[in-house]
């Protein structure tokens, strides 16, 4: 990536940093010491979600911009305090909304903009995914601790629904939810969220963590058509591999072929953020999705979680 | 070997009771201590293929506390490279099991182990044998029915693979054959009931199939006709049965066999040739077109 440079990594795996180190990247075991003892114009914290609020507000007070992953805070009042701290810090902060960087999406965005599917009516979205999708990857601890982890599906993989439709249709006026949990792990692990927006739109958010497969789609209807946005790697080539072949093979051959990590959720979404994020610090503009933008997201998934009871029929 | 449709019966306890019933298992005397080992390899539901439906288990333990008086019933699972026996209890169902029966959960990874026998000289590292699969009265196997990437089937000889009380299991991925007939050597099950009610083919589906013999080696015989495979060419089978574990020799009684055979999700011809050509040909491209390849000639970790 040009006009930035990676001086400093923190994690708590060995492997992970060994292997940063041979690239000449300063290593560190722990984030705080890596913050204090460097002068850095930034930091992309993708930390455990307990860590987020302390990791924020020490960047912020020592004047580095953030890039923090999503969810922001935990609940909508951590979310609250991460966002004062940083706005009295005066630092940018940006929340790694990454689906507002797929091209299926970008393309539904310019549609709504452009009204060529005349007046929306309806959009659905789900987003089937979550940390138990792989089979092979070791699911860290703190996944399975309600207080370290905040929500389930809903706050993992529907606020990126959420937040998908607020970009598309503004301010919601109402909102309607179900949470539920099969897994028994204290928090919900399938959910839907129905938005009105005050454009008139109607959105239906459905994001689950039990599905093997992962699955994505976004669809908006209109009075003169429909839209479909997906991404590409879940696509009939990438489910064909899936089936065939064993995890190890298929994404190796993927890396292989792109000559890049595989990301699971195809494009380059994760470069695009990135580089739209050193932009706008160069170029001193605030970065979106910020600090606000969460909030917008965290009131609705508040909202639901707060409401989640479905009406029994009598 | 019993074959029991669990669909002609109301409750799986019945199917379960009429399967020990056909076997014509016999209970020892003054059974106090049981353990019950599903198949809980990731947090996966048992509707997916991949996990021991609770509701079996629960039937087993009905039965069993039927047929025996029984002080103690463990169900027992070990830690994984990816997997956490206290989470995926959880997770799958098996702690409000555990709460409704009465019944212990162990994570085999967290108790006493004992150091096992050195059988077999291609393994190096040793293997140790959870103390409380020695001490119980009857073990019970309590297996799922479905392909394995690496071993080509899951059953109940796979299953014990789960009672190596290590967390990182993987390492003996390179001798999965060798290590799974020493293990059934070292602690073979008194008892196996195979989940086949929804199996895992090419994808799962709902066989409604419950399989109870005492010998394990006939029932993955049984299991992989059932998938299409040939036990004969399946390693850990054939050196299970030379290890003097069971017999591959077998008959059924109950429901038809091929009635569930042919209703079994089977991996297409042109899909079990197509893998093939894809991993040999990846493997000679890592061989020869790689630098680790060139320097390491390094393999890739294939499926079967």
């Amino acid at each position: 990536m040009k006009n930035a440079k990676v001086v400093a990594v923190a994690d708590t795996s060995k492997s992970v940093l060994s292997k940063i180190s041979k690239l000449g990247i300063q290593t560190y075991v722990d984030y705080r010491k890596m913050i204090e003892k460097n002068e850095l114009d930034a930091v992309i914290i993708s930390l455990p979600n307990y860590l987020h609020k302390d990791c924020c507000f020490l960047s912020s007070e020592r004047g580095c911009d953030i890039l923090v992953e999503k969810p922001m805070g935990r609940n909508h009042e951590e979310g609250r305090q991460i966002a004062d701290h940083v706005k009295r810090s005066g630092v940018k902060l940006m929340v790694g909304m990454c689906h507002r960087f797929i091209r299926g999406c970008q393309e539904l965005k310019e549609t709504v903009e452009k009204e060529t599917l005349g007046q929306i009516e309806f959009a659905s979205a789900l987003f089937f995914t979550g940390p138990f999708i792989s089979g092979s990857r070791r699911v860290s601890e703190w996944i399975f601790d309600r207080d370290r982890i905040g929500g389930g599906a809903l706050l993992d993989a529907g606020c990126h629904l959420i937040d998908l439709f607020i970009w598309f249709f503004g301010e919601v006026r109402s909102v309607t939810g179900y949470v539920e949990s099969s897994f028994n792990l204290g928090y919900d692990d399938y959910s839907e969220v129905s938005m009105r927006f005050k454009n008139g739109v109607n959105a239906l958010a459905v994001a689950s963590w039990r599905a093997r497969v992962p699955c994505y789609r976004v669809e908006i209807v209109g009075e003169a058509g429909r839209k479909v946005a997906f991404s590409k790697k879940f696509g009939i080539f990438e489910l064909g591999l899936r089936k065939g072949l064993s995890s190890f093979v298929k994404e190796s051959l993927l890396q292989r072929m792109s000559g890049r990590p595989f990301l699971p959720l195809g494009d380059d979404i994760y470069y695009e953020e990135l580089n739209y994020f050193v932009k706008c610090i160069l170029n001193d503009e605030e970065p979106k999705p910020d600090a606000d933008d969460w909030l917008k997201v965290s009131k609705v998934i508040n909202l639901v979680y707060q409401k989640d009871k479905p009406i029994n029929v009598p | 070997m019993a074959l029991v449709d669990t669909s002609k019966y109301a409750e799986l306890t019945d199917a379960v009771a009429r399967a020990l019933e056909l076997i014509d298992f016999g209970f020892k005397k003054g059974v106090k201590k049981i353990a019950i080992k599903p198949n809980l390899c990731y947090y996966w539901k048992s509707t997916t293929g991949e996990t021991t439906d609770p509701h079996l288990v629960e039937a087993i333990i009905d039965v069993l506390r039927m047929k025996c008086e029984v002080d103690e019933i463990l169900i027992v699972e070990s830690d994984a490279t990816a997997v956490k026996a206290k989470y995926a209890f959880r997770a799958l169902g098996y702690e409000r099991l555990a709460r409704r029966k009465k019944v212990r959960l162990l994570n085999l990874c967290e108790n006493e182990s004992l150091s096992g026998p050195h059988v077999s000289p291609t393994i190096s590292r040793e293997i140790r044998i959870p103390k409380i699969l020695t001490e119980v009265d009857l073990f019970v196997s309590v297996p799922k029915l479905k392909f394995h990437s690496l071993t080509g089937l899951t059953c109940a000889l796979k299953n014990q693979f789960g009672c190596i009380p290590i967390r990182r299991k993987v390492v003996f991925h390179s001798r999965i054959h060798e290590t799974i007939a020493l293990i059934n050597k070292l602690i073979p099950p008194d008892l196996v009931v195979v989940d086949g009610i929804i199996a895992g083919g090419k994808t799962p589906k709902r066989l409604d199939l419950i399989m109870a013999c005492s010998d394990a080696v006939a029932v993955d015989c049984a299991a992989a006709k059932i998938a299409g495979l040939s036990a004969g060419r399946i390693k850990y089978i054939a050196q299970s049965e030379k290890n003097g574990v069971g017999s591959m020799n077998y008959q059924c009684v109950g429901d038809d066999i091929q009635y569930f055979a042919k209703r079994f999700p089977r991996k297409g011809l042109v899909s079990r040739f197509a893998r093939k050509a894809l991993l040999k040909s990846y493997a000679l491209y890592l061989r020869f077109f790689t630098l680790e390849g060139k320097i390491f000639n390094k393999q890739p970790t294939l499926g079967s």
